[in-house]
């Protein structure tokens, strides 16, 4: 399989197929990015779009020694920050901050369940930032590294929030199941 | 070097279902993947033809100055290899002949071929 770099080095020459293959292989986890941002799939792949496009105009400067995924992730963070802010001016009724619960069939009976409340409490304490981090790492299966980019952080700090993140929601889990008499 | 969170165990199935049923799942169901792909490959056509453009202008560019200034660098040196030799040697004779005429070598020699003439006929008797 060809490598990021000789894929970035090619589109740098404007090559077509090079550029389709980095779309192929970034588009599913720039889009799991947006969409945690975003909760709309339309405004997700509508960034994920302008970040390919916003990446092709920046890849003069980019460092081709560096993984080009968490430096696109990065872009594709910014650039669903920027829509939501814009989101937020037009909405007459600001967003939400706290944890939506998804809406569907297998979601709306978590949401019901006392596990999911729990779970819910637990990641509302956490920053927006921690959030996300809980939500890449564990859901979205973004690595340490993308995650750390594309939300301005060391890597570091993405595993002790993901160390912090899991502990609490043990923590939390364990209570319910040994109860309040236990 | 090893963090020392590395070695956090991962969170078991129920837990997870629980946080993706909190958090949701990222709906990417209706995604339709090879039509965003396409979408975004036609979108960046132009900025990449611009890059083509681009490489294939500079060395256009590079080519038509380099051509013309290759080949007239090969016809000077031709003709300066072509003319050397002569213009050495044409130079050399002048510079004899300047020194020749000032150090007045040129009447000397026209004197010992009187010179010659003159014991010529004395030897041989007055022919």
């Amino acid at each position: 399989m060809v490598d990021d770099a000789e894929l970035v080095e090619r589109v740098r020459r404007g090559d077509r197929e090079a550029f389709g293959g980095l779309v192929q292989r970034y588009q599913r986890r720039a889009f799991a990015v947006a969409w945690r941002f975003l909760r709309q799939r339309e405004d997700a792949e509508d960034v994920v779009q302008e970040s390919f496009l916003a990446a092709l105009d920046k890849l003069d400067s980019f460092d081709a020694t560096r993984p080009f995924g968490p430096w696109f992730l990065r872009i594709v963070a910014n650039r669903s920050m920027s829509q939501l802010d814009r989101a937020r001016v037009r909405a007459t009724d600001p967003l939400h901050e706290e944890i939506a619960p998804a809406s569907g069939g297998v979601e709306a009976d978590f949401d019901r369940g006392e596990t999911a409340a729990l779970v819910r409490d637990a990641l509302a304490e956490l920053s927006e930032r921690q959030r996300l981090v809980m939500q890449w790492h564990e859901l979205d299966g973004l690595a340490t590294a993308e995650i750390a980019e594309a939300l301005g952080i060391t890597e570091s700090t993405v595993r002790w929030t993901v160390h912090a993140g899991r502990k609490a929601l043990r923590e939390r889990l364990l209570a319910r199941q040994e109860g309040p008499d236990a | 070097m090893r963090d020392v969170h590395d070695d956090t165990e991962p969170l078991d199935r129920g837990t997870l279902d629980a946080l993706a049923g909190a958090a949701g799942r990222v709906e990417d169901a209706g995604v339709r993947w090879e039509a965003l792909a396409a979408r975004i490959t036609a979108a960046a056509e132009l900025p990449l033809a611009r890059r083509r453009g681009g490489w294939q202008r500079t060395a256009a560019r590079w080519s038509g100055r380099m051509l013309p200034l290759a080949a007239a660098a090969g016809l000077l040196l031709a003709v300066g290899i072509a003319l050397a030799p002569a213009r050495e040697t044409g130079l050399v004779l002048e510079e004899v002949m300047a020194v020749a005429a000032s150090d007045g070598l040129g009447a000397d020699y026209v004197g010992l071929e009187a010179q010659d003439a003159f014991l010529s006929t004395m030897l041989n008797g007055g022919e």
